[in-house]
C-alpha cells in the first residue's frame, strides 16, 4: 500500500503518466459525464408493421460468438426507413438470454436503415453478449415512416473470404456508391449460405463511401462459411 | 499466383536514402504538418533491424497495374509510414506483405517480398499472416470476453477449422502479456471476463492490437487504424505505436499526415503506384527533394 502510495507519488512529481494511465483517467471522466446524463431510453415498439414480414430469424453460431440473423420482406410498395428490430435470443431451455431492447446500442443495432419496396433483406446482429447460449431468437418489427424521393443504389460486389490467424474469417468486397448522394455509417451484411441454410453472418462498417466511389469493406464472420455461397447487402443510410 | 511481369529494372537504392535533399529550410506550406505537434522520440539506432523488404514489387488487379516497381525496407525499431492519395497504391501495398491482395480475384504480383530473408510466397499462408499480423480500419472484436479475444489468437485449431479455447495459465500469461504491450491491462486486467463489446472504440482497437500482438508477429501492420476513432483515442494508439516499434517492424497507412509525422520515423509517399519518395519523416516532410511530394505535404492535391 505505502509502495504504490510511493510510486503514485513519484508519477505525480515527475508529471509522467503513460498512455493506460491517461486512458483510464478519460475512462473515469467519461463515466462521471455519462452518469450526469439524463437516463437513455432503449428501443420499444409500440405497433408492429404490417407491412414488413420475418421470413426467417435463427442464431449462427461459431468459435467467435453468436450472430442474430433475421430475413425480412418489405410486402408494400413504399421503401420504409429506419424501421425498428427488437430481438429476443433464448438459451435451449427457453430462457432469455439477451434482447436489443437495453439503451445506448447503436442505431443499426435496433434499427434497418432501408428496406426497398417488395424486397428482402437479411439483417445481421454480431454484437450478442458472450453470456448464456443462444439457440434461438425471436424479432419483431415495428412501424417505419416512409422514405421519400429517389433511393440511392448501392452495390456491394466481389466479396470472397480471406482468413489470418488472429482475425479469423472476414468477407471482403468491393461497395460500388453509384448515386450522388454520400452515405454515412454504412452496414453491410454479409451472409453465407450452404443450400437454404445460412452458415455464418457478419457486417461491415463504413464510416462513409463518396458518391460514384468504390470503397473496399471487410466483414468478420460468426460460423463457418468454408465453401459456402457469399451474400452481401448494403441498404443505403443516407437518402439524401 | 504467378507473376505476370518480368522483374522490373528501376531500382531504389534503399541504403543511400537516395531522395535526401541538404539540409535547409522547410518548404512552403510543409511547415503546418511538422509544426503541428512535436513528433516522438526517434528510435535507437542500435535496435533497428530489417525484417521485411520489398523489392521490385509490382501489383495489379486484371490489367490494371496499382503498385509499380515499389522498394522498401521494414525495419524493427522503427514506424514505416505509406502515405499517398486515394488510388496511390498504398493500401495495395501493404496487404500484399501477408498476402492479402492474392484472394481478389485477378490479383497479380512480381517482384520480391521477403520476411527475415524468405521469399513469403514460399511461407505457409496461415503462418505468413500470424507473423506478418494485421489491425484493420475499423475494430473488429468478437462478441465474447476481452480474454477470449486475445486467447483467440493463440487457440489451438481442430482439423474441421474450429478454435478451441483453453485457459491454462501459460495462455493466461500470454493474453496478460498482450494486453500490457497493447497499454489495455491497466484498464481491464480487474475483469478479464467482460465482454470485449462494452469497451469504447479506441479500448476495442487496442484489443484488437493486443489479440495481433498474442500471436508474436514480427511485424505489424496497420491499415488506417484510428480513422474511426475520435482524437483522444487517435492520440493513445499512437502513442501506442510508437511504443511497439521496440519490439516489432510497424508498418501503417495513414491519410492523416500528421499522423504520419507524430509516429513515423520513415515515410513513404506514393502516388499512383509509383513509390515517389522514401526517406525519413523529418526530410519527407521538411526537405522533401521531390516537388509532387511538396505538392501533396502542401495540401496541392489529395
Amino acid at each position: 500500500m505505502r509502495l504504490a502510495a510511493l510510486a503514485l507519488a513519484a508519477v505525480a512529481l515527475t508529471g509522467c503518466e503513460t498512455s493506460a494511465q491517461k486512458s483510464a483517467k478519460l475512462e473515469r471522466e467519461a463515466k462521471a459525464h455519462l452518469a450526469a446524463q439524463p437516463v437513455q431510453k432503449g428501443l420499444q415498439i409500440t405497433r408492429r408493421s404490417t407491412l414488413v414480414k420475418v421470413l426467417r430469424a435463427q442464431i449462427v453460431r461459431g468459435s467467435e460468438g453468436s450472430a442474430a440473423v433475421v430475413t425480412l420482406l418489405n410486402t408494400s410498395a413504399t421503401a420504409l426507413r429506419e424501421v425498428p428490430i427488437e430481438l429476443t435470443a433464448r438459451d435451449a431451455h427457453g430462457a432469455t438470454v439477451y434482447t436489443n431492447t437495453a439503451p445506448g446500442l447503436a442505431r443499426s443495432l435496433t434499427s434497418i436503415a432501408l428496406l426497398a419496396p417488395h424486397s428482402e433483406l437479411t439483417w445481421v446482429d454480431d454484437q450478442i453478449p458472450p453470456a448464456g447460449a443462444p439457440a434461438s431468437v425471436l424479432a419483431r418489427v415495428g412501424q417505419a415512416p416512409a422514405a421519400g424521393g429517389p433511393i440511392p443504389a448501392l452495390l456491394a460486389q466481389g466479396t470472397h473470404l480471406f482468413e489470418d490467424p488472429t482475425n479469423g474469417v472476414g468477407a471482403e468486397g468491393t461497395l460500388v456508391n453509384r448515386s450522388g448522394v454520400e452515405q454515412r455509417e454504412l452496414i453491410i451484411y454479409v451472409i453465407a449460405t450452404r443450400g437454404a441454410s445460412i452458415v455464418a453472418a457478419g457486417r461491415a462498417v463504413l464510416p462513409g463511401a463518396a458518391p460514384g466511389a468504390s470503397t473496399r469493406f471487410q466483414a468478420f464472420l460468426i460460423g463457418d462459411p468454408h465453401g459456402a455461397r457469399l451474400r452481401a447487402a448494403a441498404p443505403p443510410s443516407t437518402l439524401r | 499466383m504467378e507473376p505476370l511481369m518480368p522483374p522490373p529494372v528501376r531500382r531504389i537504392e534503399l541504403d543511400r536514402e537516395p531522395h535526401v535533399a541538404p539540409a535547409g529550410p522547410a518548404v512552403n506550406g510543409a511547415a503546418p504538418v511538422a509544426a503541428s505537434r512535436a513528433r516522438r522520440a526517434p528510435p535507437a539506432a542500435a535496435g533497428v533491424r530489417e525484417r521485411m523488404r520489398a523489392e521490385g514489387v509490382w501489383l495489379a488487379y486484371g490489367d490494371n497495374w496499382v503498385v509499380r516497381d515499389v522498394s522498401l525496407p521494414m525495419r524493427q525499431g522503427e514506424v514505416l509510414a505509406l502515405i499517398g492519395a486515394s488510388g496511390s497504391g498504398k493500401t495495395t501495398l501493404l496487404r500484399s506483405l501477408n498476402r492479402l491482395t492474392e484472394i481478389t480475384a485477378g490479383a497479380a504480383r512480381s517482384g520480391r517480398i521477403t520476411l527475415d530473408g524468405e521469399e513469403i510466397h514460399e511461407l505457409e499462408v496461415t503462418e505468413l499472416r500470424r507473423r506478418v499480423s494485421m489491425v484493420f480500419q475499423q475494430p473488429n472484436p468478437f462478441p465474447m470476453s476481452i480474454f477470449d479475444n486475445v486467447a483467440y489468437a493463440l487457440a489451438e485449431r481442430s482439423e474441421r477449422g474450429a478454435r478451441r479455447r483453453r485457459r491454462t495459465p501459460e495462455i493466461e500469461a500470454a493474453v496478460a502479456d498482450a494486453l500490457r504491450r497493447a497499454g489495455l491491462f491497466e484498464e481491464v486486467g480487474e475483469d478479464l471476463d467482460r465482454p470485449a463489446l462494452k469497451l469504447s472504440g479506441g479500448q476495442q482497437q487496442r484489443l484488437c492490437i493486443a489479440r495481433a500482438l498474442a500471436a508474436e508477429p514480427e511485424v505489424l501492420l496497420l491499415d488506417e487504424p484510428c480513422s474511426a476513432l475520435d482524437p483522444i483515442s487517435t492520440a493513445i494508439i499512437e502513442e501506442l505505436i510508437v511504443e511497439l516499434r521496440e519490439s516489432v517492424a510497424v508498418v501503417i497507412v495513414t491519410h492523416n499526415l500528421q499522423q504520419a509525422f507524430r509516429v513515423a520515423d520513415h515515410v513513404a509517399f506514393m502516388h499512383l503506384g509509383e513509390l515517389v519518395e522514401y526517406g525519413s519523416s523529418e526530410q519527407v516532410f521538411d526537405r522533401p527533394a521531390v516537388q509532387r511530394t511538396r505538392d501533396y505535404i502542401s495540401g496541392a492535391f489529395g
